[in-house]
């Protein structure tokens, strides 16, 4: 095929695409519709692995030991944990230090001087995670029959970040589910757009193929046609998925607390994921085009 | 040219549309072929233009077997022959001139060439003040020119032309094979001309091919009355 050749069909799918614009833009719609929820669903993943991760490294378990038990045990817990490699680091809390925390926490004189006569807080042990996966593990640890004596109770966050494992897990088959469909759903849609453009073209497909056109060249314009759909829906999907994104991660750290300002500093940044996923748009869009266009095409080939 | 052996043809097992065709026409030979509806013209028409693959026999045509032909193949052999259709098959929102180049883009000719040779094969079928015409703004003899024009335009060796005159009048229709006949006695083109108008070929001294029940009733020339 030589440069004329090109630049006729290029011009042919341009013209196939303006003739039928209104169901264009209705692919056009869907094509964006379903990238952008790709995309979200794509940050979605990401991010709730990071969070889980940041989660891990902020989770503490913490052992609350018995009163009046001997030194060399609660030396033997904390080497245990110590020696453990999902273990950062291993922090005893005597009863003094539990008492002067809780005091600097609240300030009210009748409970404190109440405590102060009568310390009932107990000393702990504060073992900070590598992994937050990893606690289940470490819970089983401190359940052994040889610390019993001496733990009165284990306080973990196995709970919160299971939820967010669960979270994790449900988005993640949802959203493979969610991608499926979206994406059959706008291979169908292409493909009934361009198959409006075949029909109304039948006759002239017919008078291509008598005279000597290869599949190939029938099929250009209607590649043209569907790629450019997909090239449009990809550059709206993408401005935007960055505009939506970057405002969601200003107003989450504008509005909330210290610590979760801390947590969402880990959200993945625009920057990071911006030229792959707008690479990735691209070529999904390109490619849901051209599939579509094959798939309207192939009847109208049997000549 | 066009060599059939045995050719038979059918769409299901039982009922044989085409059967044991034997059929040699030389080069540059102008040939009718001639038979009532239902015979079997158009389903030769067909096996010609490669639109169907004769169920038996050999098809060979421009030195090409077209029982043996690929998909791929399919539009390499189209390009040998030209084409003319009983119902013009024109784009109708193409001019003369784009619906004679339609051809040429298809088959790659630069535009160079097809600003050349296109003037040249209007001129050919009187059609050169046409050039910007639409389709819809001619009369029917003239847009069956402008198909013979474009089954010229890529200088076929073989033209094929299924009923070209069924839909024009009387007059033209004689005009119509004139032409045809001029192009393949200065052009050299091989010619096989599909009709079911006896009165309208028995003037013009040709071979007549009679097609019977999907058979070959009569092959023969016939000498023109002076």
């Amino acid at each position: 095929m030589n440069f004329n050749s090109i630049k006729y069909l290029f011009t042919e799918g341009i013209k196939n695409l303006l003739n039928n614009i209104f169901m264009a833009l209705a692919s056009i719609g869907v094509l964006t519709a379903c990238l952008l929820i790709v995309g979200f669903s794509f940050l979605l993943k990401i991010n709730t692995k990071r969070l889980v991760s940041f989660m891990g490294q902020q989770s503490t378990i913490i052992i609350y030991l018995k009163d009046n038990i001997e030194e060399v045990k609660i030396e033997d817990l904390s080497n245990t944990f110590k020696n453990n490699p999902n273990v950062n680091s291993v922090e005893f809390v005597s009863k003094e230090k539990a008492l002067e925390n809780f005091s600097s926490k609240f300030n009210n004189p009748n409970a404190l001087k109440a405590l102060t006569e009568h310390n009932v807080l107990p000393a702990s042990l504060n073992v900070h995670v590598k992994d937050v996966n990893e606690i289940e593990g470490l819970l089983k640890i401190a359940e052994e029959e040889k610390f019993e004596s001496i733990i009165e109770e284990t306080k973990s966050p196995t709970k919160y970040t299971n939820a967010i494992k669960e979270f994790n897990r449900t988005t993640g088959v949802f959203g493979t589910i969610l991608i499926i469909v979206l994406i059959v759903a706008s291979l169908i849609i292409i493909s009934n757009t361009i198959r409006a453009t075949v029909f109304a073209r039948r006759r002239e497909i017919a008078i291509m193929k008598q005279v000597g056109a290869t599949d190939g060249f029938v099929r250009f314009p209607f590649l043209v046609e569907g790629a450019t759909i997909g090239i449009i829906s990809a550059v709206i999907a993408f401005s935007l998925l960055s505009v939506l994104y970057k405002t969601m991660i200003l107003m989450l750290t504008k509005y909330s607390s210290e610590f979760l300002n801390l947590m969402f500093s880990n959200l993945i940044g625009l920057k990071s994921f911006g030229i792959m996923m707008a690479i990735s748009f691209l070529l999904c869009g390109i490619i849901a085009g051209a599939v579509g266009s094959i798939i309207s095409l192939i009847r109208y080939l049997k000549i | 040219m066009i060599f059939m052996q045995d050719v038979c043809f059918s769409y299901d097992a039982h009922n044989n549309i085409l059967e044991d065709i034997n059929l040699d026409v030389k080069d540059g030979e102008f040939v009718f072929i001639i038979g009532k509806s239902g015979a079997g013209k158009s389903s030769l028409f067909k096996l010609l233009s490669h639109e169907n693959k004769p169920t038996s026999g050999n098809l060979i045509v421009n030195g090409q077997n077209l029982t043996k032909l690929t998909r791929k193949e399919v539009p390499y052999y189209r390009r040998s022959i030209g084409m003319v259709f009983q119902d013009f098959r024109l784009i109708n929102k193409m001019t003369v001139f784009n619906n004679v180049a339609f051809v040429l883009r298809v088959t790659n000719y630069s535009n160079r060439y097809i600003k050349k040779r296109v003037p040249d094969v209007l001129k050919m079928v009187n059609l050169s003040d046409k050039a910007d015409k639409f389709p819809n703004e001619l009369s029917g003899g003239e847009q069956q020119r402008v198909a013979i024009a474009r089954a010229l335009a890529s200088s076929p060796p073989i033209l094929i032309a299924d009923e070209p005159t069924g839909n024009i009048d009387p007059l033209m229709s004689h005009q119509i094979l004139s032409l045809l006949v001029e192009i393949n006695k200065y052009l050299g083109v091989t010619i096989l001309v599909i009709t079911h108008d006896r009165n309208l070929i028995k003037d013009f001294g040709k071979r007549i091919i009679e097609i019977e029940n999907g058979r070959i009733k009569n092959d023969k020339l016939i000498e023109v009355k002076k």
